[in-house]
């Protein structure tokens, strides 16, 4: 029984996280990478810095933590057969009640602020979460509303107009490493959770097939619900580094945030259909989405033409996925 | 079909088998699951492509290399797994595919609702062409896809176990189908695992067993007890392993459960050590009875939820086990520690090593066939995958066990080693309420059986006073 080890792992493996798939992604990375060094070599003469920098690295890593963070929580969703619209909309929203307390009230520090921004996120969440199990609404429909509600929430905040003028002791969150280890220390939690405890197995199985689940004697209503708190929280914690970096919360942050996340998770090998798919193949898709900017602006390209870019990566991952698997329709 | 050779991944699914269908013939396939007989027919209907061998239909050597080619020259299959629509009506599901335009370009609605009709007439299905397919319960799903093979007129027609869901009066009204297509010069390949339908509707019989060919026989040369051996290589006792009992105290008592609007209520008494069956054709109320009594169909059920089920160590087996059961795409340790992932998951991490001990039991004591406890389930033929359901149930340790046709659709080694199961079961003191719509099966291993008719208890018969005619009797109202 146990001496077939290698073809059980990768039974395993190409279950839920298609190896081929995981592979294709990183050396696709790697490929990208390697075609802007050569592109864009550093000039020692004039000390400018090539794609292959440490200094241009560490800009990719904080500058992809805006879509990374966010995109944890979307890979959670994404992996029960769900979808979040709301992602931008939240960060949003939630950033500019941050700022309205750090502007309104004086003297308690960083925390209030920050705390009712998660208190924002986690509360749009559980509103998403409550519509898709209890509602029975369909996610994609659910947090279209909570989009809308949101995004206009943040408008009619402070009537429209950024906040600015934020603590100086704020800026932590957008300087130095800071993101980079936030964004590292959510990974690896994410990636824990996912993998060894018993809402990670849950978040698989849902997303496999709910109904057996729910015949199995699993509560799918609540592991349903906490996953798009999840979501909403991960929104809430991008929006504190998206707002630091700024400098300013406006109703117009994170617009068009939640296609950029989908589409780190979705060319991260994670299927929309559910049960499939992970937290390193979002990381690698959040890289690769980082990486191919980067290396756009350096080669002076218009930041425009990103889109087209990541549009035609996200149809040939999921075309090379589909080859990858003859037979199966 | 000469020396036919088919391999999956380095797996020989089928080697050097031979077969030969007459026109006006039913030829029955029969074997174990994973003898091969669906990859032997597949090959036919053009969905698998042979590494080896000769396929020749009228003396002509033929290469069919998809469905639509299958088609083409005739040849129609019915799978076990239906190829319907849900969501789209009886009447669309049939013609899916053809034209009935107007001049405009528009569908001609009234025509196909006619043709549709007249077609399920044919086959005497009470079923309506408008009905919403997903709304049909399996059985009268079934009628249509067989419906809907006929449309094409074939020469062959491929029956992969077709009387799965039906009940011994729809299975009959089927086999009055085929003799009139047998009749009219078709040719039938009729896979089952059923002996007695065996012996009423085929004329020649194949036996395959682990990818070879046992052995052609006629009908009327060949006895059961033959063709079992044939099919399974040792002697089976076709005797259920059913002892006498000694029912305990009750365990659960029903009162008055509503399973419809206007439903008489329904009470019934389990004791401990019991084997309660269910029977009744196909529609009278049996699964609906189960799953409201577990809260998922209903007003008021006796449980709250499967939850609250599990938490009063009652477990459930769904009637559909790819769909509501199992969890395919995951491992079999993950599907047996489904419904018991508390233990699983104490102290809130994953200890594996008493998963894998779960499913090694599991293994052991079903006799499951399987690479190991981290083979995947999709994987696994209908006879282990049920065993694996059953696993998760047995995982549990439930008092009660609720299995709605535990043994549907798996071979005769499997079926028998599922009621040696569910005797230790009983034994141990567990009781178990079952639903099958096999009389013999239903005969021999309950104590006491209730029939349905129309949503409603129609009779209780204790071992002794039940037969298949008083069963049949009650569960068609006479």
């Amino acid at each position: 029984m146990s001496d077939e080890q290698p073809q059980q792992l990768s039974d395993r493996d190409s279950t839920r996280v298609p190896l081929t798939r995981f592979l294709g992604i990183w050396s696709g990375l790697i490929l990208l990478c390697l075609f802007f060094t050569i592109a864009f070599p550093g000039d020692p003469e004039t000390g400018r810095d090539g794609f292959l920098s440490v200094a241009n690295f560490t800009n990719i890593f904080r500058q992809i933590t805006i879509v990374a963070i966010p995109a944890i929580g979307a890979t959670f969703v994404i992996l029960t057969a769900g979808i979040d619209l709301s992602v931008g909309s939240v960060v949003a929203i939630s950033g500019m009640i941050m700022a309205g307390i750090f502007r309104d009230i004086d003297g308690v520090g960083l925390m209030p602020g920050i705390v009712a921004c998660i208190v924002i996120g986690v509360l749009f969440g559980l509103a998403n979460g409550l519509l898709v199990t209890i509602g029975g609404i369909h996610s994609f429909v659910a947090t279209l509303g909570t989009m809308a509600i949101a995004r206009s929430l943040a408008r009619v905040n402070n009537d429209g107009v950024q906040i600015g003028n934020l603590p100086d002791s704020f800026g932590f969150f957008s300087q130095g490493n800071a993101p980079f280890c936030i964004m590292a220390v959510l990974y690896i939690l994410a990636f824990c959770v996912l993998k060894w405890t018993l809402f990670g197995r849950l978040v698989y199985a849902i997303g496999s097939n709910k109904e057996a689940c729910r015949l199995a004697g699993i509560n799918v209503k609540v592991h349903e619900t906490l996953v798009y708190v999840v979501a909403g929280l991960c929104a809430a914690l991008g929006s504190i580094i998206l707002t630091s970096r700024v400098g300013s919360a406006g109703p117009r942050a994170g617009a068009g945030l939640e296609l950029e996340v989908i589409a780190a998770v979705v060319i991260g090998g994670t299927s929309l259909a559910g049960g499939r798919g992970g937290i390193g193949g979002t990381f690698c898709g959040a890289l690769l989405m980082g990486v191919l900017g980067n290396g756009l602006n350096l080669l002076d390209v218009h930041s425009d033409w990103k889109g087209v870019v990541v549009g035609l990566i996200i149809i040939a991952a999921v075309v090379i996925d589909r080859l990858g698997q003859p037979g199966k329709e | 079909m000469k020396a036919i050779d088919k391999s999956f991944h380095g797996t020989h699914a089928l080697s050097a088998v031979d077969f030969e269908l007459l026109s006006g013939e039913v030829h029955v396939l029969l074997g174990e699951n994973g003898a091969g007989k669906s990859t032997l027919v597949k090959i036919l209907a053009g969905i698998h492509q042979r590494d080896g061998g000769d396929v020749s239909l009228r003396g002509n050597s033929v290469h069919i290399d998809s469905p639509a080619a299958a088609q083409r020259q005739g040849i129609q299959m019915i799978h076990q797994e239906l190829n319907l629509v849900d969501d789209l009506s009886v009447a669309e599901n049939l013609f899916i595919g053809w034209k009935l335009l107007s001049r405009g370009g528009l569908i001609r609605w009234r025509e196909l609702r006619k043709r549709a009709g007249e077609l399920l007439d044919s086959i005497e299905a009470d079923i309506d062409p408008r009905a919403v397919v997903g709304t049909l319960s399996i059985a009268k799903r079934q009628m249509v896809e067989i419906a809907r093979s006929l449309v094409h007129e074939p020469d062959i027609l491929i029956l992969d176990e077709p009387t799965a869901t039906l009940t011994p009066n729809e299975a009959e009204r089927l086999f009055e189908l085929m003799e009139r297509l047998r009749s009219h010069g078709v040719g039938l390949i009729f896979i089952s695992h059923r002996l007695e339908e065996i012996f009423r509707i085929g004329n020649r019989v194949t036996v395959l067993r682990d990818g070879e060919m046992i052995g052609a026989k006629e009908i009327a040369d060949t006895t059961p007890d033959e063709l079992v051996q044939m099919m399974v290589g040792r002697q089976v006792d076709q005797v259920f392993p059913k002892r006498e009992s000694e029912p305990g105290a009750t365990i659960l008592k029903v009162e008055n459960l509503l399973t419809g609007r206007n439903s008489e209520p329904i009470s019934f008494d389990l004791r401990k050590g019991e084997i309660l069956g269910i029977g009744g054709l196909v529609g009278s109320g049996r699964s609906r009875l189960i799953r409201t009594l577990l809260g998922l169909d209903g007003d008021h059920g006796h449980f709250d939820s499967v939850r609250a089920a599990l938490r009063n160590q009652v477990a459930y087996a769904p009637e559909d086990r790819k769909r509501e059961g199992l969890i395919l795409n995951f491992e079999i340790s993950e599907n047996v520690s489904l419904s018991s992932l508390s233990a699983v998951f104490s102290g809130g991490i994953h200890r594996r090593a008493q998963e894998k001990r779960m499913a090694e039991d599991a293994i052991d004591k079903l006799n499951i066939a399987c690479p190991g406890p981290n083979g995947i389930v999709e994987n696994l033929s209908g006879g282990n995958q049920q065993k694996v359901v059953l696993g998760r149930l047995l995982a549990a340790k439930p008092d009660v066990l609720l299995l709605d046709e535990p043994t549907r659709g798996i071979d005769v080694g499997a079926k028998f080693e599922v009621y040696r199961i569910m005797s230790e079961l009983a034994d141990q003191g567990a009781a178990i309420i079952f639903i099958s719509s096999e009389l013999p099966e239903l005969l021999g291993m309950s104590d006491r059986i209730l029939v349905m008719h129309r949503g409603e208890l129609a009779g209780t018969l204790t071992r002794e006073e039940a037969s298949d005619e008083l069963v049949m009797q009650y569960a068609t109202g006479a």
